[in-house]
């Protein structure tokens, strides 16, 4: 028999090697800015211009393929748009699991380095423009020309999507897919949540583009049913996976031109990436934006997934 | 740009080389124990997203805190402090809250049920056991068994006394051989 000792020494042991570093997810050390003193706010939001400058220099080389990565994402916020009240730590989620194919392939492909060929709506051929512009170039969303990616994430999120208890950006990175952006929140005890990651291209040359949320990453809530850019129909079957515990699972259908056109009831769920799905009778046609969310524990809306499909 | 040139286009109130060493430090402390520290929260929490989310607070109040920072070795010690408070604040407030099953219950998340199948029944009982034990108890048994600290430097991380180390140890071991049904 064991002693007491090393039995409490060889459980700990046994759990704690459960975790790996490869199952760790991808994060970069939180070095991002912290606001300390009145007077630093106006040299942040100066650091902001700068860093808009930089961040969308290396967005353009990226999107033309130029191979060019950055070496380090930037730290926070990268720009002026509706600023976060702090700098939060550059948390790096998983990266996009969007890897849109060809509109109405219904397939994903591997996340890869080439870009496809743009189309008419400034877009690379199979990524479906969500917001602001609708997929004739118009500007449906209001945003002004010039904001910047994380900017475009948050009015995306809380101006769109309505979830205005969202109102940080946790994580910004940059690379040959685009800007993925982390949008959440601080919890009641002022840490850092992460409620999605979107993933957004620019949506033409530099000067005079802007960036176009064209879906996001997702890790503990995903959105896999229907597949990103294929086509669809009224009803049709959303589904995904979910980590989480005693979870409520709400989805919505938006049109960029109409709104809502379609919603589920809320979905109990839970579990350790356990898949979810429901029906979704929604009308309209174009491009239509699946919203999936839930919340309830700290705020309504503590992580969200959007998929773009055609109907 | 480097990670010290970015902290430095922040305007952040610091001299550019302690900026700098800020920087490079939090990330070498970050490359080589993040993963002790996401342990650390997940044995306190039971699953890895929350302990991440944990670490990651850890390693940026460690950061924002550089410059009081008396060493480079009283790193470790912040980071690990920051960690279970952390944790510890959490598992308050899924006590709280409405929804969330109590800490001493075997469900305390739904990873930790469902990773418990990979552990053999022995670990699986001693751990259901610790579990069960009140938080100070568990924070102490913890850093002794696992973190493999010594007395004083447990009562440094917890910010009690060394006789509450001792104290707490001993309650928490006694519990557990009750539970386990075996002699101390």
């Amino acid at each position: 028999m064991n002693t007491l000792d090393s039995r409490i020494s060889e459980a700990l042991r046994a759990q704690a090697d459960q975790l790996t570093e490869r199952e760790l997810t991808p994060m970069s050390p939180p070095l991002g800015p912290e606001p300390r003193t009145g007077w630093s706010m106006p040299i942040l939001a100066a650091a902001a211009v700068v860093l808009l400058a930089t961040g969308g220099t290396v967005a353009v080389r990226a999107a033309t393929g130029s191979g060019h990565k950055p070496s380090a994402p930037p730290a926070g916020p990268v720009g002026s748009g509706p600023a976060p009240t702090s700098a939060p730590p550059s948390t790096e989620p998983l990266p996009s699991t969007v890897a849109p194919t060809p509109a109405g392939s219904g397939v994903a492909s591997p996340t890869g380095t080439a870009r496809p060929t743009p189309t008419p709506t400034g877009l690379p051929a199979g990524y479906l423009a969500l917001w602001p512009l609708d997929e004739t170039g118009q500007n449906r969303g209001g945003l002004p020309a010039g904001t910047d990616a994380a900017g475009t994430a948050l009015a995306f999120t809380r101006q769109y999507l309505g979830f205005t208890e969202i109102d940080t950006v946790t994580s910004s990175r940059f690379d040959e897919q685009g800007a993925h952006i982390g949008v959440g929140y601080r919890d009641p005890a002022g840490q850092l949540r992460t409620a999605a990651v979107l993933h957004l291209l620019q949506d033409g040359p530099a000067g005079g583009s802007r960036w176009e949320v064209v879906g996001s990453g997702d890790t503990t809530l995903t959105l896999e049913q229907p597949s990103y850019g294929s086509a669809v129909s009224s009803p049709m079957t959303v589904g995904g996976r979910i980590t989480g515990v005693d979870e409520n699972i709400r989805v919505t259908v938006r049109s960029l031109t109409r709104g809502v056109v379609g919603s589920a009831p809320g979905l109990p769920a839970g579990g350790q990436s356990t898949p979810w799905h429901t029906g979704v009778s929604f009308t309209g046609t174009g491009v239509l934006t699946i919203v999936a969310v839930t919340g309830g524990h700290l705020q309504a809306v503590e992580r969200f997934a959007i998929q773009g499909v055609r109907a | 740009m480097t990670a010290g040139d970015r902290k430095v286009a922040t305007g952040q109130p610091h001299a550019p080389t302690e900026l700098r060493s800020a920087d490079l430090a939090v990330e070498q402390l970050y490359r080589e124990h993040r993963l002790q520290m996401v342990r650390l929260a997940y044995l306190l929490l039971g699953d890895r997203e929350s302990a991440e989310d944990v670490a990651q607070d850890a390693f940026a109040a460690l950061h924002r805190h550089w410059h009081r920072l008396r060493s480079t070795d009283a790193a470790i010690g912040y980071l690990r402090t920051a960690t279970i408070n952390g944790a510890r604040s959490l598992l308050r407030r899924r006590r709280t809250a409405r929804r969330y099953p109590q800490p001493d219950e075997s469900s305390l998340s739904v990873e930790s049920a469902e990773a418990s199948s990979m552990l053999s029944a022995e670990h699986r009982e001693v751990l259901a056991a610790i579990r069960r034990l009140p938080d100070r108890q568990r924070e102490v048994l913890l850093l002794r068994y696992w973190s493999e600290l010594g007395e004083a430097e447990i009562a440094r991380t917890l910010g009690i006394s060394i006789g509450a180390v001792k104290s707490n140890a001993s309650r928490g071991r006694t519990t557990l051989a009750t539970m386990l049904g075996q002699d101390r």
